[in-house]
């Protein structure tokens, strides 16, 4: 078996485009987070109707802000519903900022960035009369464990780099020895099917570790984001996905027979499933029939235990539904890729 | 001593039969000529006596052992020499061969010294750290043959071994075929040229549309066409002029 993968992995040293596919697809997408920092403007913020004229009225003509006004019940629905990023209200001398659930610290800093334009206005008019005290900022509402919209792109797209490379260098390297019809040497020797196979997985694990390992020195050096999780459980988490996505890739590989087509499916799924799973944005942000499609997503659990490992959080438990994904998804794609090798043979 | 069995083997391809009971076995030190036009059989016999296909009846045995049941222990004593040599452009002609010596389990003290010997035969020796791109396809060729000779096969099954090389290597391969048929190997030729089967079998066996249509050693069979003047009149006898896809 070991044969096959010191091949292998020698062939891919010798293509210098397969090496750089394998690195350049996740960087691409690791662009996304370093926009991140550049994007989240334009927050529709409520006003609470029942605080001083003279606060709501600043609030209201600020051009810092886009803002509705409406009740201090129907603030609080808005905020649950999502339909606003916050709600400004006073009490007293005190203007409470509260942040939508879903927010972060990019929105916070938004809101609370708009929001002291408004304020410096209203408490120079204040000190003008002097016998006003000034308006403080308070906040509250805010999840403060919540990351940056960079910082959650940023193990979003390290989750990715595992995804898309065990899913393409597997596809990859199962679906060229169909097509330049090498697999009839192994299928004629004494290794059994299973383990040609399970030898083309391991290369591509192997290989997407080039990947991943890029991907992470963009994260913490281009992008500044430290993983606060420990390391070797992030290393295990990204090797149980480079693993269970390879798993698939086999599977393609021996499907299509043909790298091309296997290598732009692979791109397409990975993108989807990152997608879905909750790599752009929580999933709680989708539509009900996609948070459905989530939870059945092997790659769900992976972003996940990617976002707690990267930015905080219970890693534990996902980590362990990811491994277990990971460790089951190897297991069903070499039995099926093995029954469709003995159906096909070599001749797919 | 039976090293190749096929017995009653049927093949049906989506209600088309492909292979229809054909049967046959080669001894020991013996040569035999799987003939036939385009979509006779040829290739799928193959296919089924390495294990690259199951039979849908009848069964296919090497050395005694059953490749659909037994494949790993019939693919250790069998060497297939398959119409596309089976090596990566990419490697060179010994990495292609340590990678087939590591899949038939060669120990690590032999691996080198049977690469070497093997090499040596087909003449490759000092071109054998080139990678197999810069190859022509007479070495493409005769460094496949070797990568089926690596783990001293008993069986050694050949599909159109000298199709698109040139007269020197062709006389080589056959000089290497006579050598491993005289080593008490047996041989399963399949080919299109008349010449070649009649100067390296035993016994020819013509197939078309899945079926036996003659077996016998090629006097037989020249004697069974009257006024033939070659194994190509014999062939056209029996199969017909009809053009196939």
């Amino acid at each position: 078996m070991w044969s096959i993968v010191e091949a292998d992995l020698r062939l891919w040293l010798r293509m210098p485009q397969a090496v750089l596919v394998s690195v350049l697809v996740p960087l691409v997408v690791l662009i996304l987070p370093a926009l991140a920092g550049t994007v989240g403007t334009g927050y529709t913020v409520a006003v609470v109707d029942d605080q001083p004229a003279e606060i709501r009225a600043a609030l209201m003509t600020s051009p810092y802000l886009r803002t509705v006004v409406m009740s201090r019940a129907d603030a609080a629905v808005a905020i649950a519903r999502g339909e606003v990023a916050g709600a400004f209200d006073s009490v007293g001398s005190e203007l409470i900022l509260s942040v939508a659930p879903y927010g972060n610290d990019d929105v916070r800093r938004n809101l609370v960035m708009r929001q002291q334009a408004v304020l410096a206005e209203l408490n120079v008019a204040r000190l003008i009369e002097r016998d006003v005290p000034h308006v403080v900022l308070k906040e509250r509402g805010l999840l403060q464990s919540m990351p940056t919209d960079q910082a959650y792109l940023a193990a979003g797209a390290l989750v990715f780099a595992g995804l898309f490379s065990g899913l393409a260098n597997t596809a990859y390297v199962t679906a060229r020895e169909w097509e330049q019809r090498t697999i009839r040497g192994s299928l004629t020797s004494p290794v059994p099917v299973c383990a040609v196979l399970g030898s083309k997985l391991l290369t591509g694990t192997l290989q997407s570790l080039l990947g991943v390992a890029v991907a992470y020195g963009f994260v913490t050096l281009a992008l500044d984001v430290l993983p606060v999780g420990n390391p070797w459980l992030l290393a295990a988490a990204l090797l149980a996905t480079v693993a269970g996505s390879g798993s698939l890739g086999l599977v393609v590989g021996v499907r299509f027979g043909k790298t091309v087509p296997a290598v732009l499916f692979s791109v397409v799924v990975s993108l989807a499933a990152w997608f879905v799973g909750g790599g752009f944005a929580p999933i709680t942000l989708e539509p009900p029939e996609l948070q459905t499609l989530a939870r059945v997503l092997p790659p769900t659990y992976a972003l996940a235990a990617g976002q707690h490992l990267v930015n905080g959080g219970s890693a534990v438990p996902v980590l362990a539904a990811t491994t277990g994904i990971a460790a089951l998804s190897v297991i069903v794609a070499l039995a099926v890729s093995t029954t469709m090798v003995r159906r096909v043979g070599g001749a797919s | 001593m039976e090293l190749v069995v096929v017995d009653e083997l049927v093949k049906v391809y989506s209600g088309r039969v492909v292979l229809d009971r054909v049967r046959f076995s080669v001894d020991a030190g013996r040569a035999l000529a799987l003939l036939g036009p385009n979509g006779a059989g040829k290739s799928t016999t193959l296919a089924i006596l390495c294990g690259l296909l199951r039979p849908d009846a009848g069964r296919a045995t090497i050395a005694g052992l059953d490749v659909a049941h037994a494949a790993r222990a019939a693919h250790r004593a069998l060497g297939v020499v398959f119409q596309e040599p089976v090596l990566y452009p990419s490697l060179t002609g010994r990495e292609n061969l340590r990678l087939s010596a590591g899949l038939f389990g060669l120990r690590r003290d032999r691996r080198a010294r049977r690469i070497a010997e093997v090499l040596e035969l087909v003449q490759l020796s000092d071109r054998a750290d080139e990678r197999v791109a810069a190859y022509s396809g007479g070495m493409k060729r005769r460094l496949d043959l070797a990568r089926a000779l690596l783990h001293d096969p008993s069986v050694v099954l050949l599909d159109e071994p000298t199709l698109g090389v040139d007269v020197q290597t062709r006389a080589v391969i056959w000089d290497h075929v006579r050598r491993l048929r005289d080593e008490g190997r047996a041989i399963v030729l399949c080919t299109n040229y008349m010449d070649e089967a009649e100067e390296l079998a035993d016994c020819m066996l013509v197939l078309d549309q899945g079926m036996t249509l003659a077996e016998g050693t090629p006097a037989e069979l020249r004697a069974s066409v009257p006024g033939a003047r070659s194994m190509n009149d014999v062939f056209l006898a029996l199969t017909g002029r009809q053009l196939r896809d």
